[in-house]
């Protein structure tokens, strides 16, 4: 399990990434995630999440019908969601390779 | 609350019937803690709609809302909180007196219909005797009022606080000594007979028209 602390500043990153992929709903997006590995997300994990991002305009909603129940918010990327999930990847990539080159010294040594 | 809002509301209040009963405690328990936050009514509605959706459909997947939310609804609440801008100083402002004066309405209305002047008045009139149409407030309405509105947001308050302590909720010795204080000052206050003023009773009338119509106003203008 991936400890909460180290979660919290990626789990966005990757729920723009998800909704890149395709015009999504929370539920989907938790299972998503779910199958890349992040074991204990539920769609109230992510909820939040995806209120912050719709209000700083990374991604937009739209209602539509849902074959279970009441209409379902359907998530998709905006133009400055591209932007942010683009330069999310960029610090990743970089924090991967600090990180890794930390601790393939330390084996090293 | 506006018509956005209220249109909000509606659906929501006909989405609620469709929770099944074992999620009914605690989706309740996720909206009071949100009602009570500084989240506006309209807020409120958007994120109730989109909770309501969530356990509706987990209902249909055969997931408990346990399964849904994820277990820690204090956390839950408190990141969805997070996520607006707290209320400014006037938005505060205006709950406050829209709550009072809601409050204040109700009790004068009920002090009024319960009243012995009000009584006697209407006996007076329907027989055709001369009418004293003087109302006194005496100190113990006064102080019965106050403690009433204060015992009520304390109460609130208390059980807000303990709303997801699940089986071990617990209750504060201050609690106790708390609830045992208003009603000694409730019955205290049925003996305080010391008169402060006496208006004429249709001032009163107007006085409670007033306060109806400042909490309606402020509803309407949404805080």
């Amino acid at each position: 399990m991936i400890p909460s602390q180290m979660l919290k500043g990626t789990l966005e990153g990757c729920i723009l990434k998800v909704i890149h992929e395709k015009e999504t709903y929370g539920y989907e997006i938790s299972e998503r995630l779910k199958e890349y590995g992040f074991s204990d997300i539920s769609e109230g994990t992510i909820y939040p999440m995806l209120l912050r991002l719709e209000k700083n305009g990374m991604i937009a909603a739209r209602k539509k019908d849902s074959p279970v129940g009441p209409k379902r918010k359907y998530f998709s990327l905006t133009s400055e969601g591209k932007k942010e999930l683009h330069s999310f990847f960029e610090s990743w990539e970089e924090l991967c390779a600090a990180v890794d080159n930390v601790f393939k010294e330390n084996d090293n040594e | 609350m506006n018509k956005k809002t209220k249109i909000l509301n509606k659906q929501n209040n006909e989405l609620d019937k469709l929770i099944a009963d074992e999620n009914q405690e605690i989706f309740t328990d996720i909206i009071c803690y949100l009602r009570n936050s500084d989240l506006s009514d309209y807020n409120i509605e958007v994120v109730r709609n989109d909770i309501t959706t969530m356990v509706l459909d987990g209902q249909k997947r055969g997931d408990s809302i346990e399964q849904v939310i994820g277990g820690d609804y204090r956390e839950f609440c408190d990141s969805i909180i997070d996520t607006f801008p707290k209320k400014t100083s006037v938005e505060k402002l205006l709950g406050t007196t829209d709550l009072i004066c809601f409050c204040m309405a109700i009790l004068l209305t009920i002090h009024l219909l319960l009243s012995k002047e009000t009584i006697d008045i209407i006996k007076n009139l329907v027989t055709k005797q001369p009418t004293d149409f003087t109302y006194t407030i005496t100190l113990g309405t006064v102080m019965g009022m106050v403690v009433i509105m204060i015992a009520a947001v304390l109460l609130v308050k208390a059980i807000l606080d303990n709303i997801f302590s699940g089986k071990e909720k617990k209750k504060p010795v201050g609690f106790t000594v708390l609830f045992a204080v208003i009603i000694a000052l409730l019955i205290a206050s049925l003996f305080v007979k010391m008169p402060l003023f006496s208006i004429n009773i249709l001032v009163v009338i107007a006085m409670i028209i007033v306060l109806y119509g400042a909490h309606f106003i402020i509803s309407e203008i949404g805080y």
